[in-house]
């Protein structure tokens, strides 16, 4: 039974034998070749370096004395002409022959084998340089991937020696620079490559390792022909037996680019892309430290939002590059104004600019004259000309108290009420204006919660036509519940609606909601009666509209002419062939078209028989005050005439009382809706209403109380 | 005469050899007396002719004495050893002797290794 480990089977591994005596030659071949291993064999030096060209053995066996060159000669030319020095050479020789071993060495040799050979022991010499050079091989192959990886990461190592002060860089560092004509030998050299700025650190902190041991790392920088190159620096103490330091070591890294990209993210995260400027963080940003600085001073510091008017315009007409390159030179401009703290971008087509230490508003008023005077003058872009006109919203502090956000947020809303003002091209911020802001966005939450929280109601007004008594619709009116059953007005909360453009999502509850109710009803045994839906100036023009509607009358089943789309005046005639378009489409599918509101708006006498509406509605002003001060509602005779001449049938709004009722009636208006018939009613109080109705067999005028919401 | 042969092979090397190469061995064992027998006729034949090509000489008794070192015929090798130390120090008196002894040693050692492992010549 063997004790031994079973050692590894040399699987072809290549051999190369050189040898000129034919028996030994033999011998080891056989030998070899039983313990795995590939041979070739060469009688002579000459016929081996013959192989090598060809081969590559990972060992080889070379005998000394051969004729013609013999075994040194080959060995110092196997190891001069090919490249693979890691091939271990052993090299036969006599047992006695103490010199043959140094020439061996010498000629590049890594062992040696006496003769006679003892064959066991061959053969485990041959394993053990195998392995060896299979070592030497991973270490180089290690030691290049290291280096490999150290130049990628620019990382180079550094010893120092704290008694002659010299310094060893590795090639890695001086492979960071251009030029070629750097050198340190010593840490005085080293200190002189250090940007002056940072000299005192590199020796500060040097000296801290040297009293500590603890090792550090900072950044610091080389300067270079003008050039600005960071390290990383690392470092640890070497110490000796007596725990004293002897050497300072560690790496050094180049972190230039990282750096380089460190800035410019920085910088993108502060400056606008397009022009460079300032951005909203950096605006924000440059007027804190501004109001840090003033604390004690009196001096004004105004914010001045500025924005350019009719950009879209420019964009539709020059194209996105052109309007682009426009904004450009408008920053620059911006930028070059002197006398200015801070130019940015706060958004879009949107600048701000901060003027510090203004010593009155005088001042103040001639730097705001000087800057429109500047950015008003044309701008040449693509070779066109560009005239551009500007608005200006200014909050100024310490007449407002708070802090930059919102300064820069109050001259954004004087810039606003600029942009809206026919007369003011500039305006100043005023509380007042804060506090409409304030409320608007508060209004604004509470539409955005009902439309999440199912906090909207529709309630019907009932529509009676006057000379038969039959209720013939009703107009759906949104309402807005707050907590605690209170209501929102549809004053306040329409026109909010409408400037942030959830009127559209509400328009479309509205839509889904009334047609869900007229359903209901029809399903209750209600006749068909004729619901009114307002339709909001943005709501009408949405691409959507249409199909919704449709979708929407589809899914509940519905007769299209249960539907009265109701329009104001300034809606219909804004865009009129427009108008008369999507009409005509409405009027195809068989809903009914009302034009809300009249009298009120703008209308023009001559459009209105273009339209294709079906009903007219006398806005309630020119009801309300019939019979009251001898007044004999001349206006809404004239419209009641007007529409049965043009055809079109009439309602009132607003009928309150007997006299209202009665006037209306001699003047052959067709229906009335208002308080006197009804208030606005749930769904649930509306069919209430329609039962009584029906058992009355004409429309009764109902309490207040029953009504409880407006 | 059981003298004589007693240490003309190294059993050791040769048993090494035989575990090591198996079959093999007897292949180099013929090569060695092919080898044996070309070598030993050319000193031979140098002795013959006088003694004037110093070099091959030194060269043939080298390639002997490695060759049968190689497979245990230690006196052989032994004495191939001592004719090129000699020849090395040029001392050439007693060539034709040394020659003739290799002669001797080879041929006794060649007819044991036959023998010994019952080779047909």
């Amino acid at each position: 039974m063997s004790h031994h480990t079973q050692l590894p089977t040399m699987t072809e591994t290549p051999i190369l034998i050189i040898d000129d005596d034919n028996v030994t030659r033999l011998t080891l071949k056989k030998i070899l070749h039983k313990q795995g291993y590939h041979v070739e064999e060469a009688n002579s030096g000459e016929g081996g370096l013959a192989i090598l060209e060809h081969y590559i053995p990972h060992l080889i066996l070379l005998d000394v004395m051969m004729p013609g060159i013999n075994g040194f000669e080959t060995c110092r030319l196997i190891r001069n002409n090919f490249s693979y020095n890691e091939t271990p050479i052993i090299m036969l020789t006599g047992l006695n022959d103490v010199a043959s071993v140094d020439d061996a060495f010498i000629a590049g040799a890594n062992d040696f084998i006496t003769k006679p050979i003892n064959w066991p022991l061959l053969v485990k010499r041959v394993l053990y340089a195998i392995r060896d050079r299979d070592i030497q091989i991973e270490l180089a192959e290690n030691e290049a991937r290291l280096q490999h990886s150290q130049r990628i990461a620019k990382l180079a190592y550094w010893q120092m020696d704290l008694q002659n002060q010299e310094i060893n860089l590795s090639d890695v560092f001086y492979e960071q620079f251009p030029t070629k004509h750097i050198s340190a030998n010593t840490f005085a050299d080293y200190i002189q490559l250090i940007h002056p700025d940072d000299r005192d650190l590199l020796q500060n902190k040097l000296t801290e390792l040297y009293k500590t041991k603890q090792k550090i790392e900072f950044d610091h920088r080389i300067k270079l022909d003008y050039l600005d190159y960071t390290f990383h620096l690392y470092a640890e103490a070497v110490l000796d037996q007596n725990n004293d330091v002897q050497a300072l070591r560690g790496t050094l890294q180049n972190i230039t680019q990282q750096r380089n990209a460190e800035a410019l993210i920085e910088h993108q995260m502060y400056h606008d892309d397009l022009t460079g400027l300032p951005n909203k963080k950096q605006l924000v940003n440059e007027l804190n430290k501004l109001l840090a600085r003033k604390e004690s001073d009196t001096h004004l510091t105004a914010t001045v939002a500025i924005g350019l008017k009719r950009f879209s315009e420019i964009n539709d007409s020059l194209g996105h590059q052109s309007a682009d390159r426009l904004l450009k030179c408008f920053a620059d401009r911006l930028n070059s104004l002197s006398g200015i703290e801070i130019a940015g971008r706060y958004e879009a087509q949107t600048f701000v600019v901060l003027i510090n230490n203004l010593n009155g508003l005088d001042l103040l008023k001639s730097a705001l004259d000087n800057m429109q005077q500047h950015l008003l003058t044309p701008y040449v872009v693509d070779k066109q000309e560009i005239f551009v006109d500007i608005r200006m919203g200014i909050s100024i502090f310490p007449i407002e108290e708070g802090n930059s956000n919102s300064l820069i947020s109050n001259a954004l809303l004087a810039l606003n009420n600029a942009k809206e003002s026919i007369n003011d091209k500039t305006c100043f911020h005023s509380p007042e204006m804060n506090q409409q802001a304030v409320r608007i966005r508060a209004i604004e939450t509470h539409i955005r919660l009902a439309l999440e929280n199912d906090q909207l109601h529709l309630f019907y007004q009932p529509q009676i036509d006057l000379s038969s008594r039959k209720l013939i619709g009703a107009e759906a009116l949104v309402r807005l519940e707050l907590d605690d059953n209170d209501w929102m007005s549809p004053i306040d909360f329409i026109p909010v609606a409408e400037e942030t453009g959830l009127i559209i999502p509400m328009g479309y509850w509205i839509i889904e909601t009334a047609c869900k109710q007229i359903r209901t009803w029809l399903d209750c045994g209600v006749e068909e009666l004729r619901i009114g839906i307002n339709l909001s100036a943005k709501q009408f023009s949405d691409p959507n509209l249409s199909t919704t509607l449709d979708n929407a009358v589809y899914k509940y089943r519905l007769p299209s002419h249960c539907i009265d789309l109701e329009i104001t005046e300034s809606v219909a005639l804004d865009d009129l062939d427009q108008t008369i378009n999507i009409l005509q489409r409405f009027k195809q599918r068989g809903y009914t078209i009302s034009m809300d509101d009249f009298g009120t708006g703008y209308s023009s006498l001559s459009s209105i028989h273009l339209l294709p509406i079906d009903i007219l509605k006398i806005d309630r002003a020119f009801i309300k005050d019939i019979g009251r001060n001898g007044e004999h509602g001349a206006m809404a005779k004239t419209i009641i005439n007007m529409s049965h001449n043009l055809n079109l049938s009439v309602i009132a709004e607003g009928a309150e009382n007997e006299d209202h009722i009665e006037f209306l009636k001699a003047n052959h208006c067709n229906e009335v809706q208002g308080f006197y018939y009804s208030r606005p009613l749930s769904a649930d109080q509306f069919l209430e209403y329609y039962k009584q109705y029906i058992n009355n067999e004409s429309c009764i005028i109902i309490p207040n109380s029953i009504a409880s919401a407006q | 005469m059981a003298e004589d042969t007693d240490n003309l092979i190294d059993y050791e090397t040769t048993d090494m050899l035989l575990e090591t190469l198996e079959e093999d061995f007897f292949e180099v064992i013929h090569e060695f007396i092919k080898s044996g027998d070309n070598i030993s006729s050319q000193l031979k034949q140098q002795v013959d002719q006088g003694i004037n090509d110093i070099d091959t000489l030194i060269a043939l008794s080298h390639t002997l004495k490695g060759a049968s070192g190689n497979v245990g015929a230690l006196l052989l090798s032994d004495i191939c050893g001592k004719l090129e130390t000699t020849l090395h120090e040029k001392q050439f008196t007693h060539i034709s002797k040394h020659v003739a002894e290799i002669e001797q040693i080879y041929s006794k050692t060649k007819n044991e290794y036959l023998r010994v492992f019952k080779i047909a010549s």
